[in-house]
């Protein structure tokens, strides 16, 4: 079974928005590198969301051409055998399950895993709380990243080993890792950290991204549920069917048959009465 | 012992016959009484078909007035001896087979069994019919008296045969006695006299001593004249002598003939001294008939009968079996039964019936119960209802169906055959009928299978039977069968459901719910090509190749070229130095602004890769359509046929209800028993053809008035069945690339201000748009083509069917049939009294109630007075050959005996059924090559995407194209998703 990998076209169509054009010549501001920081920590959340819902296999087992995301934030691709490649490096498989990007909040050692949606033998329904549930950790992530954006532009420090405890309405507290680049430093030179009015501006538009990727992934995510919904039930429906229209033809229609024979046969036998001749 | 062996050999075709004889009504002529009818033809209750059987039926047959049986009593004596008329008698049970008496044809006065009986008195002539004059030889003046050597001619009465007693005149008829009589008078009349010499005395003498006279005279008083009789040369004398011109004289002083005088001409003649033969032209019979009687008829009026009967015409004796009688000639007979003869009486003095059942019925001979261990609290299938079906046992049906469907038992369907003795269900054929074609040849005794003899064996019932056989094959035309899968029935085809109603008008409500294919309308083809069609099509799937394009205007690319054109100018209008690589980047804009046209024909690259696709499966299409049109074509062909013939069944209907009412009707004015009597061969005339044979000459297919008609319908009828019920929606999936674009905006360098020098100018060069992948070549070069096995068996054609032919057929047995009833009819009406049997006047011959011929009047008579209509112990005996069926060909001891194999084609119950031509289970199924190449084929698809922008080790294509966005934002585009499997475990 194949499902449409709709992450990739979400990534470049939501977040062109906020990128940079590459000027001919410049260099990135703080301000940029803040908001580039603030795009690949909302994008990891999102690719840790299609992970729970789609599944992760090892690198051996990825078919041609999958791409995977590092730790460090690099696009690897996997361009044959073995063979996994990024802007000129390449990597073998086992290499590449080492650096593929985890979740930090995961206690499971192996970031491989089935997805929701590859659970057999279960109806669609059965599944929904699953992915209620993942979406609505995914709302809870994002809000805590955008809520540990505007501590950092504010100039809060995180707390021991770099983290950021941050508790959304309805969510747990959250392990939020820091933000370097956009952290306010007081007393530093313009071009080393990012200035009060960008940082307003960041973190008033944090927020409607975090919501319009969430608006997007929820309906992307009532697609694939509908999708996956017709899939299990003509699943379900044609192994039963399979079976029962065996057994019907061989040995219930096979009678009927023969009597369909004999019977329309019966009706050649002549009349003897003359009633028939009426 | 032997009496319950015949209830249970003939239990099941006894209904058959007797309801013919149950059938007579109290109406005065030949009025029936209605068939019974039964009165649901789907009841819906058990009750309800309780009702009909046990009660409706019963009461219809106690309303019968005759039939049923006695086994115990026998039929001799209840076969009337008939005295006082001509003809040949028979022995009942002489020729029990044929189902007639054995005609007596030996002894007698010409020792060919003809009796004329001594009681009849007639009138004779010695004159001849036709005859104006006749040469009489009289004495001459001068000859010797014993020389009567000189001839005259004299008058004589002019007469023809056969109305002679209208002479003079002719005058119109009736014909009468008493008209006879008046012509035997004019006869001897003096009119037909002529003078003679009686004394002729000598009057010349010669010289001799004695003298001898030499020369005489007439001596007779010429007052008184003497007079000869003209017809017999006789004198006439006064009182009358023995012989004048016919016999009575006036005033009965010379006596009519009596008993076999008045078979003349014949062996009986009287002659007159000329030589003439005193030949009858009226005899009077006086019969009287006597039979026994049987027990169930009391107050039989038909045991002893006394009638007259009047024949005109001179004798004519002749055997009605080798000679064809004529109705204007030979039919010259009238009766008139005494007392006088009502129909309407005697169908209530004929009253009377046998056993009409069997109390208590015998034992049902089928098989074993198929489960004896049936256990009603376990075992969902109670299969002992019936040898074919199975029932659920509710008390184990808990209500879970699919239980019940997974858990069929192996119901096999068995028709009760008709085995051997040990098996007597139907054993034999039907009784036989009484026909009048019986003879009495050698062959005729045994029946001669393949119709050896055609003039043995009740030739007409023969015909009529093959006739009837022909006729139902001629209107069961063949039929197609078409054979669907079961998800069609049901409409559970998931892709293509196809509804097909059950029929509702079908011909037989038997059929209704089971076979839905049968009586295929003419939408049946329709739907089948249509799902055909679809089903053909492999359904597919989309596999997204991803690729990366340029985004961009011509107009835009232009504008940036116009822009650095116009730095450029600035830049010379400010003197300052123009880089080289300026002209290089308007060349490549301007190229860019061409080049960008390229991406929009992308657009056609799915659209073009379907066209492909169905291009290379066009071939299963036509092939599926080519077949579809020529079964089509064939099928109308067929339908087409069958209604051709279909169109004569009315004409058939008519003829077969004109049998019945002969059977019922017209032959059957009281309730009689015609078996065992001697067959009337007169009565086949004039309709039967090919007489005086009996064998209704030689059947034939062409229309030929001297035989009896025959149906050929053609024998190569064959029933078609098609079996598509293997025919399966195509597996697999076709995959197909589907292209997944991404476009990206261009980074193109824009010029600063005029004045300002470009610090890298090699910075601003732009490469070369990378070509537009076009992967539709690439996959419709390795997609798979369609290949197409052999295409299904078509419908043959049917046999055409010669219409003009079977009219013809139909035509010659329509005349045949309507010439017997009304013959038969005529017989029994002429035997009403009325003014013309009382006075025994016949309006003409052949006409109104003179119908009768003499020859055979004893067989008639046996016929009028028949026994009354119970069966009894001998009509048994009269049926035909036990059908032996035919032993299997496995056997190879069967090998001798199939040749003593009795199911004769002409054995109405034994009409053959039209072969099957069954082909094997059939239908098409697109499968796709198992090999792994649509993967590769996908894959490298999606490398030769990738590699327009990414190259196998990360870095950007050499040459890059030069997007806004960075290698690393586009990498993820190229992603695939990963394989799903949601099928169970095993």
């Amino acid at each position: 079974m194949r499902r449409f990998a709709l992450a990739s076209i979400v990534l470049l169509i939501l977040f062109p928005a906020m990128s940079l054009r590459a000027s001919a010549a410049g260099t990135l501001t703080p301000a940029d590198l803040c908001r580039v920081q603030l795009q690949t920590r909302l994008g990891k959340e999102q690719r840790l969301e299609r992970r729970m819902l789609f599944g992760l296999l090892p690198a051996k087992d990825a078919p041609e051409g999958t791409t995977r995301t590092d730790e460090a934030g690099n696009t690897w691709i996997k361009t044959g055998e073995n063979h996994w490649a990024s802007n000129g490096k390449e990597l073998a498989d086992i290499a590449m399950d080492a650096i593929v990007e985890r979740d930090p909040l995961s206690t499971i050692a192996t970031p491989f895993r089935r997805g929701i949606f590859e659970t057999k033998g279960v109806l669609t329904s059965e599944l929904v709380p699953s992915l209620t549930q993942t979406f609505r950790a995914l709302s809870c992530r994002v809000r805590a990243v955008c809520d540990a954006a505007t501590r950092a532009v504010h100039g809060e420090r995180p707390g021991g080993a770099g983290i950021y405890l941050i508790q959304t309405p309805g969510c747990r507290i959250i392990p939020v890792a820091a933000l370097p680049a956009c952290t306010f430093i007081p007393n530093v030179p313009k071009e080393l950290t990012i200035d009060f009015g960008t940082a307003a501006d960041i973190a008033a538009s944090c927020e409607p991204a975090a919501n319009q990727l969430l608006d997007r992934e929820a309906q992307l995510l009532t697609l694939a549920v509908t999708y996956d919904a017709a899939e299990r039930s003509l699943l379900q429906l044609a192994g039963n069917f399979d079976q029962f229209t065996l057994l019907f033809s061989t040995d219930l229609l096979h009678p009927i048959e023969q009597s369909m024979t004999l019977i329309e046969q019966l009706s050649r036998i002549p009349c003897f009465l003359a009633q028939c001749n009426a | 012992m032997r009496i319950f062996e015949i209830h249970t050999l003939h239990r099941r075709f006894r209904v058959i016959p007797f309801l013919t004889f149950l059938l007579t009504a109290g109406m005065a002529t030949a009025a029936q009484a209605d068939l019974f009818t039964i009165p649901s033809s789907s009841p819906q209750s058990f009750q309800e078909i309780q009702q009909v059987v046990t009660q409706a039926i019963p009461a219809y047959l106690t309303r019968a007035q005759c039939g049923g049986w006695n086994d115990t009593e026998s039929v001799k004596g209840a076969i009337a001896t008939v005295t006082g008329a001509p003809g040949k008698k028979g022995d009942p049970l002489g020729n029990v087979q044929s189902g007639m008496a054995r005609r007596i044809e030996d002894g007698g006065t010409k020792d060919d069994g003809f009796q004329f009986p001594d009681t009849v008195i007639g009138k004779t002539t010695a004159c001849k019919p036709d005859t104006p004059e006749v040469t009489v030889h009289v004495w001459c003046e001068g000859k010797k008296p014993t020389d009567r050597s000189c001839t005259k001619k004299e008058p004589s009465p002019l007469f023809k045969d056969p109305y002679a007693c209208l002479y003079p005149g002719p005058k119109q008829p009736p014909l009468t006695e008493k008209i006879c009589q008046e012509f035997c008078d004019w006869l001897n009349t003096d009119e037909w006299q002529y003078t003679d010499c009686r004394n002729p005395v000598p009057d010349a003498f010669d010289n001799s001593d004695p003298p001898k006279p030499t020369h005489w005279t007439c001596g007779d008083d010429p007052d008184h004249p003497q007079k000869k009789w003209v017809c017999t040369g006789q004198w006439v004398k006064n009182p009358p002598a023995e012989n004048p011109n016919c016999r009575p004289y006036p005033n009965d002083n010379v006596k009519e003939c009596r008993g076999q005088e008045c078979r003349c001409p014949g062996p009986g003649c009287l002659k007159a001294p000329n030589d003439n033969l005193y030949q009858s032209f009226f005899r009077k019979y006086a019969i009287t008939t006597s039979r026994g009687g049987i027990e169930e008829v009391p107050n039989d009026a038909l045991k002893k009968v006394s009638a007259e009967a009047a024949c005109y015409g001179f004798y004519d004796e002749f055997d009605p079996k080798t000679r064809r009688t004529k109705p204007e000639k030979d039919e010259r007979c009238i009766l008139n039964v005494k007392d006088p003869f009502d129909p309407a009486k005697l169908v209530d003095t004929q009253k009377g019936k046998g056993a009409f059942t069997m109390n208590p019925p015998p034992p049902d001979p089928l098989p074993e119960p198929r489960n004896p261990n049936f256990n009603k609290d376990t075992d969902l299938w109670y299969q002992n209802l019936g040898s074919a079906l199975s029932f659920l046992s509710l008390p184990v049906f808990d209500g879970n169906l699919s239980d019940a469907f997974l858990t069929p038992d192996t119901a096999e369907l068995l028709s009760s055959t008709q085995g051997g003795p040990w098996k007597p269900l139907g054993r034999d054929g039907t009784l036989r009928a009484v026909d009048d074609t019986v003879s009495n040849g050698k062959k005729d005794l045994i029946e001669t299978g393949t119709g050896g003899g055609r003039g043995g064996g009740r030739p007409f019932t023969r015909w009529w039977q093959q006739f009837q056989t022909d006729a139902h094959r001629l209107f069961t035309p063949a039929t197609v069968h078409l054979r669907l899968p079961a998800a069609w029935a049901f409409s559970l085809e998931p892709l293509h459901p196809v509804a097909i109603s059950l029929e509702q008008g079908a011909l037989d409500p038997r059929m209704q719910a089971i076979d839905v294919q049968l009586q295929a309308t003419d939408d049946l083809p329709g739907i089948l090509s249509t799902y055909l069609q679809q089903t053909a099509l492999l359904p597919m799937r989309e596999e997204p190749v991803p690729v990366v394009v340029p985004l961009g205007e011509p107009s835009e690319f232009r504008a940036y070229a116009q822009r650095w054109m116009e730095w450029k100018a600035n830049r010379f209008f400010l003197g300052k130095f123009v880089p080289p690589q300026a002209d290089q980047l308007i060349a490549t804009l301007l190229s860019y602004a061409v080049q960008i046209e390229e991406v929009r024909s992308l657009r056609a690259d799915l659209p073009g890769i379907l066209g492909g696709i169905a291009t290379k499966q066009k071939d299963l299409l036509t092939t599926v359509a080519q077949w579809m049109l020529t079964n089509a074509q064939q099928y109308g062909v067929f339908l087409n046929v069958a209604r051709v013939r279909m169109e004569l069944q009315q004409q058939w209907q008519t003829i077969a209800q004109s049998y019945a009412q002969f059977a019922d009707g017209a032959n059957l004015p009281w309730c009689r028993n015609d078996r065992f009597t001697t067959p009337v061969y007169s009565l086949l005339d004039p309709w039967y053809p090919g007489r005086p044979d009996l064998g209704g000459g030689l059947p034939s297919c062409e229309r030929n008035i001297q035989s009896l008609p025959m149906l050929c319908v053609p024998s190569a009828d064959r029933d078609f069945v098609y079996d598509l019920s293997m025919l399966r929606a195509s597996t697999g999936s076709l995959q197909i690339p589907v292209l997944k674009p991404l476009q990206v905006r261009l980074a193109i360098p824009t010029p600063g201000p005029a004045i300002q020098d470009i610090a890298d100018p090699q910075a601003i060069l732009l490469p070369d748009l990378p070509p537009v992948p076009d992967i539709r070549q690439a996959f419709l070069a390795f997609a798979p083509t369609a290949s197409v096995g052999e295409a299904g068996a078509t419908v043959s054609t049917p046999p055409l069917v010669d219409l003009p032919q079977m009219k013809a057929a139909l035509a010659g047995a329509q005349t045949i049939i309507d010439g017997m009833r009304q013959r038969y009819d005529a017989f029994w009406k002429s035997l009403i009294s009325d003014d013309d049997t009382k006075r025994l006047q016949c309006m003409g011959y052949g006409q109104q109630k003179c119908v009768h011929v003499e020859m055979d009047l004893l067989e008639r008579f046996t016929r009028i007075v028949a026994r009354p209509a119970v069966l009894l112990r001998e009509d048994f005996e009269a049926y035909g050959i036990p059908r032996v069926p035919l032993p299997s060909r496995s056997d190879p001891g069967n090998v001798d005996k199939r040749k003593d194999a009795t199911c004769w084609s002409e054995d109405h119950a034994c009409s053959d059924l039209p072969p099957e031509r069954a082909l094997g289970k059939d239908g098409w199924q697109t499968t796709l090559q198992r090999d792994g190449n649509a993967r590769a084929i996908i894959d490298g698809l999606r490398r030769g995407g990738r590699r327009y922008t990414v190259q196998d080790d990360g870095t950007a294509a050499n040459p890059p194209l030069p997007s806004t966005a960075p290698l690393p934002k586009i990498l993820p585009h190229f992603d695939v998703p990963d394989p799903t499997d949601l099928s169970p475990p095993r």
